[in-house]
């Protein structure tokens, strides 16, 4: 009968969606409430997200990453609600606050919490934070982290650049300062630089 | 290879984002050097921690009670939405209506019934056909409506799942001084002690109204899903008191809850859920006993 085939067709899709999408739903909300800080807007904009994902299921192809294609939704998700508001971020790559923020290229410091490399990761600028979470915790490829971002895939690999560099200055810096991690290439730095 | 220049490609290494001949360099450049190898080990290090960190911080955490709620509610979304043309749209909304009219009143099927009147709810042994022979026999049939039962299906979407009323809930002690002695200890009826299958728990009780109809609503988790219990008087429903206690009638509804119900002389009491129907009626058979008991000393007293 026509309307029992919908119906049944309507079960197929939500099955499929229950098995692909809806197991990453805990990833989502980690990223969405790093990225609001805020947990009624995470649930929000996970709700909002997976509400879109739905209804546009048919349009991802089997075999891709889900996670990803689920994270650029959430993007796009966040941006426009940001336009909505009217406080849409503007970040801009200039290469005086990239000089400003990476002052050299330190060794990376050992004896660190997993705790206090969040925290330093907390004190990059926004724009640094999300791409390297969205490469190195989510292990997305510099290509669809572009399309999440909608920027330029060399945006992201500069950025990604300076992200890292500055978590490793910021947790080098702090090693230091408790004097714990302290090895010859992390009193001096500048020694490898000249290798 | 530098070691200057393998610490500017070490992180895309990691990543796996090289070319072919770049990583071929890079390899070659670790076998000699073991600064550069200490320097990678640290960066792989650091990311496990990134990752460790990210994935377990506690502030980051989603909770059961959003998990439970975001998949019914997408689940409701995927299950009712409409992929019909707008110029056909009250054609399908008449036909949609239809069915869920047809599915109240044509696909309920009748798991269980008593034996006799009192008290054994819910023995083995009813099946379809009887109960049809006894509608036409001249047994009075389920005093529920099919508006009530799409009433009760909108308060658990509205209500438990996504907290979109109109009007807030009160408290039941609150709604049973004001409205109905029933909803008065009804959380203590319904999680009446060894009724419930192992694992349920108890989320909230209040009272709240869908479309003019009050319920008294408990809302429980089982198995990572909500599942309300809902009460309400159905004396305006028909002119006279329902025959049908002690029965448990159970439904698939068409966009995808599962629904249980039975009633007492004045009261019908749902739970309706995302669950399976197994389970859905499992709950139902554990607090049939105890709440139509404190049902009907409520309706007593009245």
């Amino acid at each position: 009968m026509f309307s029992l085939t919908r119906e049944n067709t309507r079960l197929a899709d939500w099955a499929s969606f229950e098995n692909e999408a809806l197991p990453h739903h805990a990833d989502l909300y980690r990223m969405a409430k790093w990225l609001v800080r805020d947990r009624d807007q995470a649930e929000d904009l996970v709700q909002e997200t997976f509400v879109a994902a739905l209804r546009s299921f048919h349009r991802f192809e089997k075999g891709t990453n889900c996670r990803a294609w689920l994270i650029k939704i959430m993007y796009h998700t966040l941006s426009k609600r940001r336009r909505g508001e009217g406080r849409l971020r503007i970040v801009s790559d200039n290469e005086e606050q990239i000089a400003e923020t990476v002052a050299f290229e330190p060794p990376t410091p050992q004896s660190i919490t997993e705790k206090e490399v969040l925290e330093a990761l907390k004190r990059l600028p926004q724009q640094f934070q999300e791409v390297v979470i969205l490469s190195d915790v989510e292990d997305m490829t510099y290509k669809e982290i572009a399309e999440a971002l909608s920027i330029p895939t060399g945006t992201v690999m500069s950025r990604l650049h300076r992200g890292r560099s500055s978590l490793r200055a910021e947790l080098a810096a702090y090693a230091n300062s408790l004097g714990i991690g302290k090895t010859a290439e992390t009193e001096s730095p500048l020694r490898l630089a000249e290798k | 290879m530098l070691c200057r220049d393998f610490r500017e490609i070490a992180d895309s290494y990691i990543s796996d984002e090289l070319l072919v001949e770049t990583n071929h360099d890079v390899i070659r450049h670790l076998e000699t050097c073991a600064d550069c190898r200490r320097e990678l080990s640290a960066r792989r290090e650091l990311r496990s921690k990134l990752r460790e960190g990210f994935q377990h911080a506690p502030d980051l955490q989603m909770s059961d009670e959003f998990a439970a709620r975001l998949k019914a509610q997408v689940r409701d979304v995927a299950l009712s939405r409409s992929r019909f043309s707008a110029g056909n749209r009250a054609a399908y909304i008449a036909i949609a209506a239809s069915l869920v009219i047809a599915a109240a009143l044509g696909f309920r099927v009748v798991y269980q019934r008593s034996h006799s009147q009192n008290p054994p709810y819910f023995t083995s042994g009813g099946n379809r056909d009887e109960e049809i022979d006894r509608e036409r026999n001249g047994g009075r049939p389920s005093l529920v409506s099919a508006a009530l039962t799409e009433s009760v299906v909108g308060d658990h979407r509205d209500c438990a799942l996504s907290h979109r009323l109109d009007e807030k809930p009160i408290n039941l002690e609150e709604a049973g001084r004001k409205y109905d002695r029933a909803y008065i200890n009804l959380v203590s009826a319904v999680m009446s002690e060894g009724a419930l299958p192992a694992g349920v728990e108890l989320v909230e009780g209040h009272s709240c109204i869908f479309k003019g109809q009050r319920f008294g609503h408990v809302i429980l988790k089982y198995q990572g899903q909500l599942v309300s219990v809902l009460v309400t008087n159905i004396e305006a429903q028909d002119q006279g008191a329902s025959t049908r206690a002690g029965e448990l009638f159970a439904s698939a509804q068409p966009d995808g809850y599962h629904l249980a119900h039975f009633e007492t002389e004045r009261h019908a009491v749902y739970v309706v859920s995302g669950l399976s129907d197994t389970e859905n009626l499992s709950i139902a058979r554990g607090i049939a006993p105890s709440v139509s008991r404190h049902i009907r000393d409520a309706e007593r007293a009245a």
